[in-house]
Parts: C-alpha cells; structure tokens; sequence
C-alpha cells in the first residue's frame, strides 16, 4: 500500500516539474545574494557559509510543502487517501516523495553552492578539504527531518488558512534543533575538531521524528478533512 | 533610607522599577483585552436569546399581523 | 478508598461540565482575588524593601521576585496546555480544550514578563540586554511555540477542527521543548563569550520573598486562565439556554 501512495506523489510530482524546480532555484537564489549583501570575500564567506546554506536549505523545504498537500486537500483526493490508507501510512508516503523531490536534490546541489560560498576555501592552495562532503552528509541526515516535521505543520495548516506563513510560525521554532546541530557540523569541520558527535544527534533526532512525526501528521491530516 | 535612596535602588532603579511597571501595565492589558472580550460576547449572548422564534414561525406571525 | 475515587470521579465529571464550571467559578474568584491580593502585597513589600542586597547584583537582584515566578508559570502553562490537549483528545471533553485554548494567552504573557524582565536584569548584571544563554533563547522560542499555537487555533472556521489541530501542535511542541533546551544549552556552552554569574545556593532571606511571589504569581496565573476560560464558555456556550439565563 505503502508503495502505491508513493508511487502516485511522484507520479503527481513529475507532472508538475516546474513547481518542484523551483524550490531549487530558490535555494541557489538565497544563497547567491549573500555576497552581495555582505562581502565576496572567501575567508569571510567561508566563515557564515554553514549558517546560509542550512538557513536556505529550511526555507526551500518549508515553501515547498504546500505543493504535496494543498492541491490534494482540495481536489478531495486527501479524504480519498485517508479512506484506502492509515493516516499515518499517507503522511508517510507524502513526506518521503517531498524528501525524494525536494530534499534529495538540495542535498546533491548543495556543492555547487558550497562553492559558491568558498566552503573549500583554504589559505594553503595545496591543502584539499573535505568541507563540502561534510556539508552534504549533514544535509542528508537534516532534510528529512525539516520533511517529517513540515509535513505536521503544513497538515495542521490545511484546512486552517491558504497563508503559508502560518507553517512558518508554527514549525521554524521547531526547527531550532537541527540548525544547530545541521551548522555545527560544518564548524566543527572548518576548525578541524571532530563532528561526528553532531552528526550522530543529527541522526538520532531524525530517528526520534522518523518514530512519532508520521502519526502526528496523519492525526492532522484527518482532522483536516472530518 | 529615605524616599530618593529606595527610588534610586543604588542607581539599579531604573532597571527594577520598568520590569514592575512593565509586568503590572502587562498584565492589567490583557485583563483590559479579556474584559473588552466579554463585552462583545455579552452582546452575543443576548442577541441569541433575543432571537429564539424559528425562523419559519416568526413569517408567519409577521403575515398574520399584516 | 472506593469512596474517595469515587467522589473524585464525581468532581471530574462535573469539571467537564461546562455549566458548573461557570456558576460555580464566578463564586471562586472573589477569594481567589483575595488570596492573590494579600500573597502579592506581602511578596511585594518584602520584593522591594524587605529583603536584602545581593552582595554582586546590588538592587538589581529585586528583578528576580518577579522574573522567576514568571519563568516557572511560562513553562508549567506550556506543560498544563499540553496535558489539557491530551485529555481533550482522548476522552474528547470539551472543557479540556476550552481550558488549552485558555491557558494560552495567558502563558504567552508569562513567557513575555520572562523574557523582559530577564533583559533588563542583564543589562546591569552582563553588561547587555539579550545574551544568547541557553534559557534565555529556550524562552524565546517557548515565546514563539504560544504564539504558533493561538495564531493556528485563531484561523480555522470550524471549532472542533481549530481544537484538534491546535491540540496536535501542543502536544508537538511539548515534546520538542526538552530537546530545543538541550540544544540550545548545547550550543550555547559551545559559543559562550561571557560568564553569566553563577548563581549560588539562594539565601533564606531571598527564599521565602520568593516562594511567596512564586505562590502569588500562581494564583495570578489560574485567575486569567479562570477568567479567560468563563469567557471561551461564553464563546461556545452562547446558544444555550442555561447561559442565557445566568446573564439575564
């Protein structure tokens, strides 16, 4: 069952391409002004390009949830769902096609912008760094669970009000977590101590989400449509 | 101690006296805010019981005194 | 003992009532005001004269009569909502997510008075008004966990839908403070400029001042949610006959 919600989300996503590229752009848009704003400078952009680059990544996660449950819930196909399927079987199969479409190609992009804020910078040309590879394996542990917890917020929001800035005030609080640890990582990185502490709570958490968001969010999603 | 002294706490008033001030004007706003709140729900809850005849009944009523 | 759960299933039952509630609280807040009246003005007057000066904080340690009750209430209010979704959503009482939905406003307050009360005591004891200490910033974002809370249950049209979904993001909220404090303590011991004063084993002269603030600055907190939770009766309760009687 698990597999045919699936496969219907992204099937609905490959039809509607251009919404999940946007997303994308938008990332590489925000992370590309920061020089601008402050100074291209490779040392200095070095120096905030974790906090970007993560702060980016949770605000592309969290505009393009509205795409996987807004059109459903109100075409009907959400109450359809929710009679075929546990609640907590739809919310799953919602967040995993969102991670799928969305969070996994932040992930694979986000060299270029690491790149772009001179993540790799060194003093010493000579010098190859891992920085980047550091930046990724965070992402990846910290974009499913931006997923799993937006999939609750926006659930909640359904039938509540078209203004996506409701998912934002309910869920960035939320979110503070794994910012920390997601940016810590990448400091710990660039001043060459150990991260795998960080990145060990960053998986917990997404465990500990991975366990107890999908019924939260099937609860909402039920609501949404009683 | 005089007045001034117990005024002035040691040149720390300023900071003791606004969190009172802030906390008390705090908390007598929302207080005022639950109060302007009852007024609009005391209207709503007359207007209510104003209202009890069906709908139906009161065209009746209303073609019969025509 | 079968008589005492009894008699307690009794009071609960009728707690969930929301005509007895009304009728008999309207008779609990005069002497609750009273109690609150004379725990303040005791609180108060040792507050501010009669207890001593913190040997490094000088006067300013008077700010902490009112900044940690405050703190106490802001979280208990958070717990007391999340507890009160829980009952609403399993034994679908009707009162329970009156009271959530009271409770909170007045747990956003709290939250405030925390938070700026604790900013002006920084000011002469960091030398700042906003550090980013680890109970300072979980405040912050308990701040922002209310204000989520009343902003989703304050756009649904339908009541029963706005009660379930806000009862869904209490309980989420209050699993995820306990790991938002820990990060953010975390983080903070990783970041720290500044050694926030240590605070000691508190005086006795300062511990009962306290304590009796603490006990005023909780009966406070149960009249505006008494207060709060009469008017969500009104709210919900407009339509029906008792109600109409009792204003009229």
């Amino acid at each position: 069952m698990f597999a045919t919600l699936l496969k219907r989300e992204l099937m609905l996503a490959r039809r509607n391409w251009v919404g999940i590229l946007i997303p994308l752009f938008f990332f590489v848009m925000v992370v590309s002004l920061f020089p601008f704003a402050v100074s291209p400078e490779a040392e200095f952009l070095q120096q905030i390009a974790a906090g970007v680059v993560w702060v980016a990544a949770l605000l592309s996660v969290l505009l393009s949830l509205d795409m996987f449950y807004r059109s459903d819930y109100q075409d009907g196909s959400l109450e359809q769902l929710l009679i075929m399927a546990s609640p907590t079987q739809v919310a799953l199969s919602k967040v995993t096609a969102h991670w799928l479409v969305t969070g996994l190609p932040l992930v694979l992009m986000s060299p270029v912008l690491a790149g772009l804020m001179h993540l790799n910078y060194s003093p010493d040309a000579n010098v190859a760094t891992s920085h980047t590879a550091v930046m990724m394996l965070s992402l990846l542990l910290g974009t499913p669970t931006m997923c799993l917890l937006g999939a609750i917020g926006m659930s909640l929001s359904l039938a509540a009000s078209r203004n996506g800035m409701l998912v934002a005030v309910m869920i960035l609080p939320l979110y503070v977590p794994i910012l920390i640890f997601g940016s810590a990582v990448i400091t710990a990185s660039l001043t060459n101590s150990g991260y795998n502490a960080q990145l060990a709570i960053l998986g917990a958490i997404l465990l500990f989400a991975l366990v107890l968001t999908p019924f939260a969010a099937g609860r909402a999603l039920k609501v949404a449509v009683s | 101690m005089n007045w001034q002294e117990f005024f002035n706490m040691g040149n720390h008033g300023l900071y003791v006296w606004w969190s009172y001030g802030v906390t008390f004007v705090a908390i007598i706003l929302l207080l005022l805010a639950f109060s302007w709140y009852k007024k609009k729900l005391l209207a709503k809850v007359k207007s209510h019981a104003k209202d009890k005849t069906p709908k139906a009944r009161k065209v009746v009523t209303e073609q019969i005194t025509e | 003992m079968a008589n005492a759960s009894k008699s307690f299933g009794r009071w609960f039952h009728q707690l969930g009532s929301p005509k007895w509630f009304y009728q008999k609280s309207a008779k609990w807040l005069p002497w609750l005001w009273i109690a609150t009246a004379v725990l303040l003005a005791f609180g108060l007057y040792y507050s501010l004269f009669a207890s001593p000066v913190d040997y490094q904080q000088g006067n300013s340690v008077r700010i902490m009569y009112i900044h940690v009750p405050a703190a106490a209430l802001s979280m208990v209010g958070y717990l007391a909502m999340a507890i009160c979704a829980v009952i609403g959503m399993v034994w679908k009482m009707k009162m329970s997510f009156m009271a959530m939905r009271a409770i909170a406003p007045v747990g956003a307050l709290f939250t405030f008075i925390c938070l700026f009360t604790g900013s002006l005591w920084g000011i002469p004891t960091w030398g700042t008004w906003w550090e980013w200490d680890a109970r300072m910033t979980s405040e912050l974002v308990l701040l922002f966990l209310y204000l989520g809370f009343i902003a989703l249950h304050s756009s649904f049209n339908d009541r029963s839908k706005a009660d379930n979904a806000a009862a869904i993001l209490a309980l989420v909220g209050a699993i995820n403070i306990p790991i938002i404090y820990g990060s953010v303590k975390w983080w903070n011991t990783l970041h720290q400029a500044y050694s926030v004063t240590k605070k000691g084993a508190i005086a006795p002269e300062m511990q009962t001042p306290l304590f009796i603030m603490i006990a005023g600055f909780y009966l406070l907190f149960a009249i505006m949610v008494i207060i709060r939770l009469r008017l969500e009766i009104m709210n919900r309760e407009a339509k029906s006959k008792w109600l109409q009687e009792v204003i009229s």
